[in-house]
């Protein structure tokens, strides 16, 4: 065992500029979330090419890791993003196909009176459709958001944004949401941070 | 519910039934390490990324570099390819007259060697060598703790290396008052079950080849993965005897020529060119053909190295299972 594996992400980064083989424990640290991330985002097959392709390119530019920083999630969901943007079009007939499974579903549910399931997967075709027609930039802060586990700050980070842009993109990309899904309700729109 | 919350569920209802696929590690981890010259993967060992080269190794640089040592004979082509065969063939014979050990999942395969390694800092392009004795404890299972030592071969205190098993699913690994856990599939040091026949062997090892996420020619693969089974391991009798012979029908397989392994006994070189202009050689005894080690050469000059250096060579001196980890 190394020493670099019980250390922050900035010391193991550091080490791997000299051992390649320490960016191994960036890779057992980050793989699982980035991967569940991507994995929502593209499905199974290309999610794993985005996710090697971050890793990659994140090991080529290790030497310009900025060491202040010891979580390096921002840093990889950042590489991610770009790497899931070359792949909209993947991205795009995934929730394609995510809207048809729903209404589908749905439909097939009224003939025997809607229930929770049903509704659930009529919510996800909805959810889907919505994600599909948000603009890229604001999906990508929605989605972090929602999806990778990072805070408004590290978003900020990830993205190269500052706080504020994050929440006006997120404010943005909620109700662009909340139209797709029908709901004429603005209840609890403001709570929006 | 609001959207958030129902993007939650969908994010879940849309989750992969688990971890990253292992091959995606090692995709990463081949990239990560292109080209991966058989010693990087020996010292990394059959556990992944965790053994520490800079621990041990860093300790022990000397300034020597060999060169290696080759007697040619038998010239190339086809001859060479046959003389090749004829000495695995012996190999073959001889591993099949080793005693078949019964083996249990809770003990672990011992390896004893010495072994030279050429390091290279991959920024500097320095090359520096160490001269190791190296002894390995590896759970069978894969699921204790194993065990690697090394120090200089000129003397010196062993640099202990732990091997965390993978227990019920999860792998624990702890130092200086820190404990990381992570999830894992055990590696077993020994497996059951491997073909007996030359055949089935070099069906398996091709099998292996192919899993293999790197882009070299599929006969270097499967050589590759032959040197891997051999090298710091225990195998059946039958088994290793079907390497031997599965090597031998690897297309470009060929003899080198009289060699002195790692530890200084006579020995013969049977070796596959690589296309990263290196030499993989499996040594054998000169006369009982008996597997002794093996090594990895330069061949043309470049990235720091003359060709005829000797990249890494080992020699395994003993393999034994025993029934815990460390002296």
């Amino acid at each position: 065992m190394t020493t670099a594996e019980l250390s922050g992400d900035a010391a193991v980064i550091a080490a791997s500029r000299h051992d390649a083989e320490a960016f191994g424990v960036i890779y057992d640290r980050y793989a699982a979330g980035l991967h569940r991330y991507a994995y929502r985002r593209l499905g199974p097959q290309t999610a794993e090419d985005a996710v090697a392709e971050t890793f990659l390119a994140a090991f080529r530019h290790r030497d310009r890791y900025d060491l202040g920083r010891e979580d390096a999630r921002p840093w990889l969901f950042g590489i991610l993003t770009k790497e899931i943007a070359r792949r909209w079009r993947t991205e795009q007939a995934r929730y394609r196909a995510l809207s048809r499974a729903g209404e589908a579903e749905a439909v097939e549910g009224f003939a025997d009176e809607v229930d929770a399931a049903v509704s659930a997967q009529a919510t996800r075709g909805a959810l889907a459709d919505g994600l599909r027609g948000l603009a890229a930039r604001d999906r990508d802060v929605l989605l972090l958001v929602a999806w990778s586990g990072l805070t408004y700050e590290e978003v900020a980070q990830t993205l190269r944004i500052k706080v504020g842009t994050v929440r006006s993109r997120l404010h943005r990309a909620r109700l662009k949401l909340r139209e797709a899904l029908g709901e004429d309700t603005m209840t609890d729109f403001f709570e929006v941070e | 519910m609001d959207e958030m919350t129902m993007l939650d569920d969908f994010g879940a209802a849309l989750d992969p039934d688990g971890p990253p696929p292992r091959d995606l590690r090692r995709r990463v981890l081949t990239g990560v390490m292109r080209p991966q010259p058989v010693w990087r993967r020996m010292l990394t060992g059959r556990t992944g990324m965790r053994v520490a080269v800079g621990g041990g190794l860093a300790a022990v640089l000397t300034a020597a570099v060999l060169a290696a040592q080759v007697v040619p004979f038998g010239g190339s082509g086809p001859a060479a390819q046959a003389q090749a065969a004829d000495i695995l063939a012996g190999a073959a014979e001889q591993a099949r007259h080793q005693p078949d050990v019964p083996v249990r999942g809770d003990q672990f395969v011992h390896v004893e060697s010495v072994a030279t390694v050429l390091g290279m800092n991959e920024a500097t392009k320095q090359s520096s060598t160490a001269v190791i004795a190296r002894r390995v404890w590896l759970s069978v299972d894969g699921t204790r703790d194993g065990l690697i030592q090394q120090r200089p071969r000129s003397g010196g205190d062993w640099t202990d290396t732990a091997l965390p098993g993978c227990h019920g699913g999860v792998v624990t690994q702890t130092k200086g008052g820190v404990t990381v856990t992570n999830a894992c599939t055990p590696t077993p040091a020994y497996r059951g079950g491997l073909p007996t026949d030359a055949d089935a062997m070099l069906a398996h090892l091709y099998r292996i080849a192919d899993e293999q996420p790197n882009k070299n020619p599929r006969d270097q693969r499967a050589f590759t993965a032959a040197v891997d089974l051999v090298a710091e391991a225990y195998l059946s009798p039958a088994s290793l005897a079907a390497v031997f012979g599965a090597v031998a029908r690897i297309p470009g397989v060929s003899v080198v020529g009289d060699v002195t392994d790692e530890a200084g006994r006579d020995g013969v070189a049977v070796a596959l060119h690589e296309v990263q202009g290196t030499r993989a050689e499996l040594i054998f005894d000169r006369d009982s053909h008996a597997y002794l080690g093996n090594r990895s050469v330069a061949l043309q000059d470049g990235d720091g190295l003359r060709a005829g250096q000797v990249m890494y060579s080992a020699a395994v001196l003993t393999v034994e299972i025993v029934d815990r980890a460390g002296v």
